[in-house]
């Protein structure tokens, strides 16, 4: 099992390392540049990287046949962006 | 489940705003350590999609109700639970070595290079997996946490997983669910960009040497470690719910 898994392993785990990355280097800028913006920004790409992770995860699922598990991913996309929408009430 | 104490008990920061704070900085550390666990393959993440389900569901609705619970009641409740964690975890007596056995849908494998073999598992009760994610993400939307301090205590003792599969599984779990709680915290203007920033860039450092450290360590070690720690935090937590200040 965890072979068949290895793909999607490595595809989420380069994207929560990158998105990781990109929104640190915007909250580092944030503070020694004393930019809001950057820092907010950074914050936003931070929230998102989770969710990322779970697209690319389902996006791998899906190509592969493994519907079951897409659908989890879906469900789980749907579920965060409705806190989104909550937060904004 | 430490920077929230930490904030409340020797910065002066208010719960709700050292809840947004914690909800970053479980965001960081988990895409930090999730993405070193990944790649070793400790973290299930067939697993931690399932169960991140009922995580979620338990953040969206934590994360509403965080706004209308009394500050102190929230701290109460965290020292409460920190205190039935550590209970649980400490008359655990599985020594974590797991028999081998086939993985199943959910099952996962690794190399665990503390005790130089491959361990190989297969999830079990996992209702009791899905409802405990529930009540993790609800504690999540609640208190900032990140839900690990339920996910693993009760991934290891009842559905069976070893402890670094539960611990790396729930790594890759929390950030997912503490994304959804910090939506609703942002949106709301609860996340102060200053301090939430001060405290990822620690987070990052902090969790990227800790996913390192933690391979070379066995599941008891470990295991005693987060049962002290927890324990440590209860007391304070619980003394400054009933005493104030």
């Amino acid at each position: 099992m965890a072979d068949k898994d290895a793909p999607y392993r490595i595809a989420v785990s380069r994207t929560l390392w990158g998105g990781m990355v990109l929104a640190g280097l915007l909250i580092l800028a944030g503070l020694l540049l004393a930019q809001k913006a950057a820092g907010l920004g950074g914050i936003l790409i931070l929230i998102a990287t989770p969710a990322l992770g779970v697209l690319v995860a389902g996006a791998g699922y899906a190509r592969s046949g493994e519907r079951r598990l897409a659908a989890v991913c879906a469900a789980l996309l749907v579920l965060i962006a409705c806190s989104a929408f909550l937060g904004t009430l | 489940m430490f920077l929230v104490p930490a904030l409340v008990l020797y910065f002066g920061v208010g719960i709700t705003e050292a809840a947004g704070a914690g909800l970053l900085a479980v965001i960081a550390t988990s895409c930090t350590a999730a993405s070193f666990n990944l790649k070793l393959g400790t973290a299930n993440i067939r697993l931690g999609l399932v169960l991140n389900t009922t995580t979620v569901l338990g953040a969206i609705t934590g994360g509403v109700a965080a706004a209308y619970v009394p500050e102190r009641t929230l701290i109460g409740a965290f020292g409460a639970l920190l205190i039935v964690i550590s209970w649980l975890l400490w008359r655990d007596k599985n020594d974590g070595e797991t028999r081998r056995t086939s993985a199943g849908a959910l099952g996962g494998e690794y190399h665990d290079p503390a005790v130089g073999r491959t361990i190989s598992y297969s999830p079990k009760r996992l209702p009791a997996g899905l409802a405990a994610g529930f009540a993790s993400g609800n504690l999540s939307g609640l208190l900032g946490v990140g839900g690990g301090v339920l996910n693993v205590p009760v991934m290891h003792l009842y559905c069976e997983l070893p402890m670094k599969a539960a611990t790396a599984t729930s790594n890759f779990m929390i950030g997912v669910t503490a994304a959804a709680s910090a939506a609703v915290y942002f949106g709301r203007g609860d996340i102060d960009p200053r301090m939430g920033g001060a405290v990822v860039l620690g987070a990052v450092a902090g969790s990227r040497l800790g996913a390192h450290l933690g391979a070379r360590f066995k599941d008891q070690s470990l295991r005693r470690a987060f049962t002290l720690l927890t324990l440590f935090l209860s007391v304070q937590m619980l003394w400054r719910a009933f005493h104030g200040g």
